[in-house]
């Protein structure tokens, strides 16, 4: 097939680079945020080390709420350092990387709570802010060691073992599903801009607000174009996939593991 | 113009690599077809070409020099290449077709004049004048495409790369597609052009590149070199 479109003159000119050497603007939060949002995207298809466990994933939910209560109602020494034995040993089955991945989370998690914590050492004593402090580390500590252990796909099968309202469950996985693809998309747009935005003039910052339109108009068109896909499919407002409990010899191993220690909390309270 | 060695990629460094070792050299003027199977490593070569990602190993050389993360050499490159995304949904922010045409001319610091020039020729040329008001995420997934496709010629690259350009267009808007990019390759243009149609292909290209499904890169010859053997494998594809 022969060239049969005429093209305007401009368009047949091999155009100068203008400005090569010019920088960016200096500050261009559209530049910025892409930067952020990819680094977040790298994290989160980044491969998780997570610590294969032999529990089921309902049992790691209820370990944590049990270990989190205990630790939060433990006011005798004794038996935090006690709990805080059995949180080691669990630490001590990390490989060194999945060690340093913990370490990590749980300093930043620590960082953040510690600004919630600090107003009441200045308004209260500062042994009782430390206590606070510490009981909050430990606390955190548990929450790093689960997050360390469960995938999201074994803390959703986790909350339909526990029977949490189907319809709540199905909502939290879209959203974690859903979050991903709009985070990729926003990265597409920023860097479709990005390759547009080819000299010194600044991206103008309305800019930002009509991405987030379209953000919007785009994350309601994938909600309902799955909530369609889910009604052709039969999908009546009830989801029939169940998970049963499930108890291996490892879970009672575990569950035999809890129930010592609320008995053991139950002693020290007592004497 | 563009001198690739050794590059290659990953996303997943737990998984094989999306582009394994490509070594690839294309001149000014040509237009390149890059064939092979889905996932095989076509977008990811894009991206880096038009320095979204990094390689993570080997040298990439754009017009003689070498490509780094600077904002001179960024710069550089998206004033002279032009790429129109596999899903032109995402390319398309503004509020208008016709300020979506005129943000990349107005980034590059052109008269207001010289914009609406080049804005209503480019409308002109991909026939979609009636379009100029119109809302882009209201338009249909063709018309996205040729307003992506015109965002991009507003801003007159010396290099046009399309990802799966085909997708989504009527038969009557693929023809238009392919003698708008014989008459911009014949003016001049590098253009590469990833798609899994060999027919399309065989009427547009002068080369051929070839991914296999290890993201390899297999053969590169010029189209009226294939054998009648590799003919028939890219038809299959």
């Amino acid at each position: 097939m022969s060239a049969s479109v005429e093209l305007p003159n401009w368009l047949q000119q091999n155009q100068p680079v203008t400005n090569p050497s010019a920088k960016k603007h200096g500050y261009n939060p559209l530049n910025k945020n892409l930067g952020w949002l990819q680094h977040l995207l790298t994290q989160l298809n980044a491969p998780q080390n997570i610590h294969q466990t032999q529990q089921q994933p309902w049992l790691q939910v209820v370990n944590l709420a049990i270990m989190i209560l205990l630790f939060s109602l433990a006011q005798k020494p004794l038996l935090i350092w006690l709990l805080a034995l059995v949180w080691l040993v669990r630490l001590y089955r990390l490989s060194a990387l999945q060690l340093y991945q913990f370490a990590k989370r749980l300093g930043h998690m620590s960082v953040f709570s510690i600004l919630f914590i600090l107003p009441s050492c200045f308004l209260n004593s500062w042994s009782l802010g430390l206590w606070l402090l510490f009981k909050t580390v430990l606390i955190l500590g548990q929450v790093a060691l689960f997050l360390q252990e469960i995938t999201w796909v074994d803390f959703i099968k986790a909350l339909r073992q526990l029977h949490v309202p189907p319809l709540f469950v199905l909502a939290l996985s879209i959203t974690i599903k859903y979050c991903h693809i709009l985070a990729t998309y926003l990265v597409q747009v920023l860097w479709a801009i990005e390759l547009r935005r080819a000299t010194t003039v600044p991206t103008p910052f309305y800019q930002t607000a009509k991405i987030m339109g379209r953000l919007y108009l785009t994350s309601k068109r994938y909600v309902l174009a799955v909530y369609e896909a889910m009604t052709l499919r039969g999908y009546q407002g009830q989801t029939t996939k169940v998970e049963h409990l499930a108890l291996s010899k490892h879970d009672w191993r575990i569950l035999g593991l809890d129930l010592s220690l609320i008995m053991m909390y139950c002693l020290v309270w007592r004497y | 113009m563009f001198k690739l060695e050794n590059i290659s990629y990953t996303y997943d460094a737990t998984q094989a690599p999306s582009l394994a070792d490509i070594n690839l050299t294309i001149t000014p003027g040509d237009f390149v077809a890059l064939m092979g199977p889905n996932g095989s490593g076509k977008s990811t070569l894009f991206k880096i070409l038009t320095g979204l990602l990094k390689p993570q190993t080997g040298t990439y050389y754009f017009e003689e020099k070498l490509v780094d993360s600077t904002d001179r050499c960024q710069n550089h490159l998206h004033q002279r290449i032009g790429f129109v995304f596999q899903n032109s949904d995402v390319q398309l922010f503004n509020d208008t077709v016709f300020e979506e045409l005129a943000f990349g001319p107005k980034q590059q610091g052109l008269a207001s004049g010289a914009v609406h020039q080049r804005v209503t020729d480019v409308l002109t040329l991909l026939g979609i004048e009636a379009l100029a008001q119109r809302v882009p995420y209201q338009l249909s997934g063709g018309e996205q495409k040729l307003v992506a496709l015109g965002s991009v010629l507003t801003m007159n690259p010396a290099v046009i790369i399309l990802d799966e350009p085909y997708n989504g267009l009527s038969m009557a808007y693929q023809t238009k597609l392919t003698q708008l990019l014989q008459s911009l390759n014949a003016a001049g243009k590098t253009i590469l052009v990833a798609s899994h149609n060999f027919q399309q292909i065989a009427e547009l290209a002068n080369r051929v590149v070839v991914f296999n499904a290890q993201h390899q890169l297999v053969l590169d010859t010029p189209l009226n070199a294939l054998t009648a053997p590799q003919e028939a494998d890219l038809r299959q594809l």
